[in-house]
């Protein structure tokens, strides 16, 4: 393919591709990784563009700033592939199949690169080369950590999910997060996997290379995050699922039964989760501990939170409270009674004097966010909770907030294994979930009681009358966090923490 | 001199069932005489009739392929009517075997012994128990065996004897018997302190005291099965002669019993030692030399894949053919227990690659042992405890004695589900005496007697095992309404096309024609649901897809084929073409505990 000599660094005309900016803008508004579907589009500009890949196919890097309304805007990263027709990549569909530009007699096809097996190998010669590319605004600066054999094994595949970024998996050797939307400053998820690594932690993907984006004046962007891929891996959300599936199922028949009954249930369980449970909570306690090393830098150092840092969780947390129960929504009402009960245990926070070590937490912890694989448990996605912003989730935080985070996790297991099989309300639902609700303190006080023999002795925790309030308070925090999720998106479901603020702490 | 002892012993060998007593063996070893006293069969004897040959030649891969099937003649069939098994028994139903598609057959110990240890204890090698039979009925047993395709391979006792056997007595008779050196003596207990005790049951030392020897002995397993002392090259000479015998007899193999165990050396614990791995090689060699290559061992080495792989040598310095996987086995039942994966894909995971290119993994469901838990963690063991043997009767030397279908609630499905993993796993699957037709098991017989009741052939007068009086038989025959032989034999089954003897032979029929199930690779494929237990197997251009579902209830499954893309998964028993491989995730969906074999294929 020529390249025009159209003199403008800022413009898909010397690609020959001009034409197609249209399409590419109505392709952005559409794929499910832009997040700005519910909000107002003010403008799409192409904001830089730079040359990954020469021909057959050229790969071109190009970045979209979406304007919104009211002045708020963002960057989208899209490399885009040119093929001339006829190729099969005019098959791959209306997710990435962005363009049919007419040139001459003969047509080029542009589509999204990610979803070529051929343009997509790109990027991991890039690495291999440890390639630094200039664009036209700015440059693409390639780090790999080991020796890339980019020959070997099979060409990289999209992987089905998208979110926020797109995965690529090269021959279940190696997985490449490629971020869709591009922020300026330091990334948590790359910070941590350094941190780790650096400090040999054997539970999390081995980090391999990133792709950082830079532009004079700006902080630079995390592009793209290699790492090692986890073969055979389940999510710990699955496994516990299953396990919960052959305890209802066995309830089922059971019928009505007593607590001790309940109890022996989930003691003489086949399909019993409380190994995996206590292995999880010895993991969680050997990843705190390595985020605890007082060399790690900047923002990452560990801190000791003090009366001045309890008082601020507790006015976070009750401010949470309060922005729920003023939203007037009616399925709060029963929370609206229990609100100083609640609020009590936040206000407990107060009276310490030592809350214990701060660190770099997980920051998003749940049973998603664990994979079983043939050598055991590894920890994934260290970016943060998605609903709060870049800066707060860099914040340090109590390694309680994850361990809540995680026993709360099996609680809504317990829960969302029953509502596959009955609504919530289902005159079953309530019998049915006492089993499910042993299940769930089986499997917490496993793996609490494996987290605690685990961390004993590191000197991260306060004394065990604070380790408690503070856990509670996380974990009724927590869950108020989970009202507000399922109100916005299951409401049917929000009375899975509901249930659990109003009974109070277990 | 040397030379009576010799001749006497030529002349017993003979005339099995009769070896030299212990006073001729001493008055023979006594005074002035010189130490070279052995029971070696002289070359002139052991020259035997021309054997049948083996099946499809001279094949040194053949057990890369093969089906075993694993029996013991006591409990098979009873030809002549006293109540227990024998050659002529097992001999009638050959066709039996070759109709399920059986390639070798594995008998366990038939040698002359007290039976303390169900025959694990010989007293003389080169006889057979006179309640079997002959050695000529042993030989015609092979020769007829292979004139149906089929080959033979036998129990080799080689860590211990019986304290019965002529050696062993002679041994203890006195200090200066040449049969003293055979066995491992002590005047102290405290002797390999670091080797750990087998039978925690039962003993409470590997050292027991001999009045008549004034000494300690040492023995791994019972306090009557005095261990060989493999220092003393002699044993290494009557082993090898023992094997010359049988395998001029026409034997295919030997399975060594308790192969781990042969030396001690202090500051051990007395397993895996080097010199044992020596003395496999050398084994290997000479029967490798003298034989052609096409016999095979077999290791019972009850150890972590890691170290059970090293009973398999090198390229250079081949020793066993085939491994039992001990760990697979607790595992693929814990994985239908929690209805998950892990456990077995773990430990294949940690089993290392076959090191030279005869090695194979002997894959089993059940044996004539108990399900063995050595080899899983307490935790694990004491879940598999609480999961199959609420009972305490059915615990016993820290496993398990059931057969496969008590231990699957006789559920079809579950039964189905473990031969489809059992046959399409990488090894050569072994096969269960009596489990074709999913017998069940009597718990309330004595020390491993339970899985070992007669062979239930037809709703007949005991099962059709025996013509004898009821109370004269070896064991009872289950008769209880569930697995009882009016309920459970092997006529009704062949009778009835649906049956489980019917369904596991297809099964066989289909792994046999493919020797990718043999031969291929192995790849665990990835899948989102953990109920799902999926893998490839690949040779050459020959690829079979095996999708498992270890949970009671249907599951749904993505498998990430483009590998494959526009080929067609086709289902291997019904030829069922199954649609095409395309750029998206592969849908399947399992019946409870289902699972598929398909080849994937280039249609046009």
């Amino acid at each position: 393919m020529s390249v025009s000599s159209d003199p403008s660094p800022l413009s898909l005309d010397r690609f020959g591709i001009a034409e197609a900016t249209d399409a590419i803008r109505a392709w952005l508004l559409r794929v499910r990784w832009f997040g700005g579907k519910e909000r107002r589009v003010a403008r799409i500009d192409l904001d830089d563009v730079g040359v990954m890949r020469e021909e057959r196919p050229t790969v071109l890097y190009t970045l979209w700033r979406v304007a919104y309304e009211g002045g708020e805007s963002e960057l989208y990263s899209a490399p885009l592939g040119i093929r001339p027709a006829p190729h099969p990549v005019s098959e791959l569909g209306a997710d990435h199949l962005v363009a049919t530009v007419a040139r001459g007699r003969s047509t080029l096809l542009v589509y999204d690169a990610l979803a070529d097996p051929e343009a997509a190998a790109e990027l991991w010669r890039m690495l291999a080369d440890r390639r630094r590319l200039a664009t036209a605004r700015g440059t693409l600066v390639c780090v790999a950590l080991r020796e890339l054999d980019v020959a070997a094994g099979d060409p990289p595949r999209l992987l089905g999910v998208e979110q926020s970024n797109s995965a690529l998996v090269r021959g279940q050797r190696d997985f490449l997060k490629w971020s869709r939307r591009l922020e300026p400053g330091a990334t948590r998820e790359l910070e941590m996997a350094e941190a780790l690594g650096a400090r040999h932690f054997p539970h999390i993907p081995e980090l391999r290379g990133h792709i950082s984006y830079r532009r004079p004046g700006e902080l630079p962007g995390l592009q793209a995050i290699l790492q090692a891929y986890l073969e055979n891996g389940a999510e710990g959300w699955a496994m516990a699922l299953t396990s919960l599936r052959d305890l209802y199922a066995v309830a089922e028949d059971a019928g009505h039964a007593s607590a001790r009954q309940r109890h022996e249930l989930v003691e003489e369980q086949g399909g019993s989760f409380q190994a995996e449970a206590s292995r999880l909570g010895e993991l969680t306690a050997e990843l705190h501990v390595a985020l605890a090393d007082p060399a790690l830098p900047g923002d990452m150092t560990p801190a000791r939170a003090g009366p001045a840092e309890l008082d601020r969780w507790a006015s976070t947390m009750t401010r949470e409270l309060d922005r729920l129960l003023g939203s007037g929504n009616p399925a709060v009402a029963p929370l609206t009674d229990k609100r100083a009960i609640v609020a009590a245990r936040f206000d407990a926070l107060r009276r310490l004097h030592d809350g214990g070590v701060t660190i770099r937490d997980h920051g998003d912890y749940h049973l998603g966010q664990v994979l079983r694989t043939d050598e055991g448990w590894k920890i994934i996605d260290f970016g943060g909770e998605p609903s709060r912003d870049a800066e707060e989730r860099r914040d340090r935080a109590s390694p309680l907030r994850d361990v809540a985070g995680m026993l709360r996790s099996f609680d809504y297991a317990a829960a969302a294994a029953l509502a596959e099989r009955i609504r919530p309300t289902d005159p079953l639902w309530d019998p049915l979930l006492a089993s499910g609700n042993a299940w769930a303190k089986a499997n917490r006080e496993a793996f609490w009681a494996a987290y605690l023999g685990r961390i004993g002795g590191s000197g991260l925790l306060p004394d065990e009358g604070a380790t408690v309030v503070i856990l509670r308070a996380f974990e009724l925090s927590k869950a108020v966090y989970e009202v507000v999720y399922e109100l916005g998106h299951r409401p049917d479901w929000v009375s899975i923490p509901l249930g659990f603020l109003v009974a109070g702490t277990p | 001199m040397s030379g009576d002892l010799q001749d006497r012993a030529r002349t017993e060998r003979v005339n099995p069932g009769s070896g030299p007593s212990a006073e001729e063996l001493a008055t023979a070893a006594s005074a002035d005489r010189p130490a070279v006293v052995t029971l070696i069969p002289p070359p002139e004897l052991r020259r035997q009739p021309e054997p049948a040959p083996a099946p499809a030649g001279r094949d040194p891969l053949w057990s890369k392929h093969a089906v075993f099937y694993e029996l013991l003649v006591r409990g098979f069939a009873d030809s002549d009517d006293d109540g227990v098994g024998d050659f002529g028994g097992l001999i009638q139903h050959l066709d039996h075997l070759r109709w399920l598609g059986v390639d070798c057959i594995w008998l366990l110990p038939f040698n002359d012994s007290p039976m303390r240890d169900g025959g694990y204890d010989i007293k003389d090698y080169y006889s057979v128990l006179p309640a079997y039979g002959t050695v000529e009925d042993v030989r015609e047993l092979v020769a007829r065996a292979h004139d149906m395709g089929m080959r033979v391979v036998m129990d080799l006792v080689l860590n211990h004897t019986s304290d019965q056997h002529p050696w062993f007595q002679s041994a203890r008779s006195s200090p200066d018997s040449p049969y003293r050196d055979y066995y491992m003596w002590s005047d102290t207990k405290n002797r390999y302190t670091d080797a750990r005790i087998i039978f925690i049951d039962s003993e409470t030392s590997n050292w027991t005291w001999d009045d008549q020897a004034q000494a300690y002995f040492f023995h791994r397993f019972f306090s009557h099965q005095p261990d060989l002392n493999y220092d003393n090259p002699k044993v290494h000479e009557e082993i090898r002669n023992i094997c010359r015998f049988w395998l001029d007899l026409g034997m295919d193999g030997f399975r060594l019993d308790a192969v781990p165990y042969l030396y001690a050396r202090e500051g051990t614990n007395c397993e895996n030692l080097p010199e044992t791995h020596g003395f496999v090689a050398d084994l290997r060699a000479t029967i490798d030399r003298e034989y052609g290559g096409d016999r095979i061992l077999l290791a019972e080495a009850n150890q972590w894949p890691e170290d059970v792989v090293t009973y398999f040598g090198s390229e250079e310095h081949p020793e066993c053919h085939m491994c039992f996987h001990f760990p697979l086995m607790p595992r693929m039942f814990m994985g239908l227990r929690q209805e998950q994966r892990y456990p077995i894909t773990e430990i294949l995971k940690r089993t290392p690659a076959l090191p030279n290119r005869t090695s194979q993994w002997g894959l089993f469901l059940r044996n004539h042992d108990e399900l063995t838990l050595e080899m899983v963690t307490d935790e694990e063991r004491d879940y598999m405890w609480q999961e199959y043997a609420r009972d305490p009767r059915m615990k016993l030397n820290l496993g398990i004695r059931r057969r496969l279908a008590p231990l699957v609630g006789n559920g079809r499905r579950q039964m189905e589900l473990f031969y489809g993993l059992l046959l399409s796993l990488p090894g050569s699957p072994i096969l269960y005496y009596g489990d074709e037709i999913g017998m069940g098991d009597n718990i309330y017989l004595g020390d491993r007697d339970g899985v070992r009741t007669p062979m239930q052939w037809s709703d007949d007068r005991n099962g059709g095992f025996s013509r004898a009086d009821f109370a004269q038989l070896y064991l009872p025959p289950l008769m209880d309404p569930v697995y009882g032989y009016p309920a459970v034999n092997v006529e009704a089954q062949r009778r009835n096309e649906s049956s489980l003897l019917h369904w596991l032979r297809r099964f066989i029929a289909v792994r046999q024609r493919w020797p990718v199930f043999g031969m291929g690779s192995f790849e665990a494929l990835d899948a989102a649901n953990p109920s799902v237990f999926a893998y490839l197997r690949a040779q050459e251009e020959h690829v079979v897809l095996c999708v498992n579902n270890l949970s009671r209830f249907a599951q749904p499954v993505e498998l990430d084929l483009r590998r494959y893309a526009g080929m067609t998964p086709v289902e291997m028993l019904g030829k069922v073409h199954f649609p095409k491989i395309g750029e998206l995730p592969y849908l399947l969906t399992l019946a409870p505990h289902g699972f598929y074999w398909f080849t994937i294929e280039n249609l046009p």
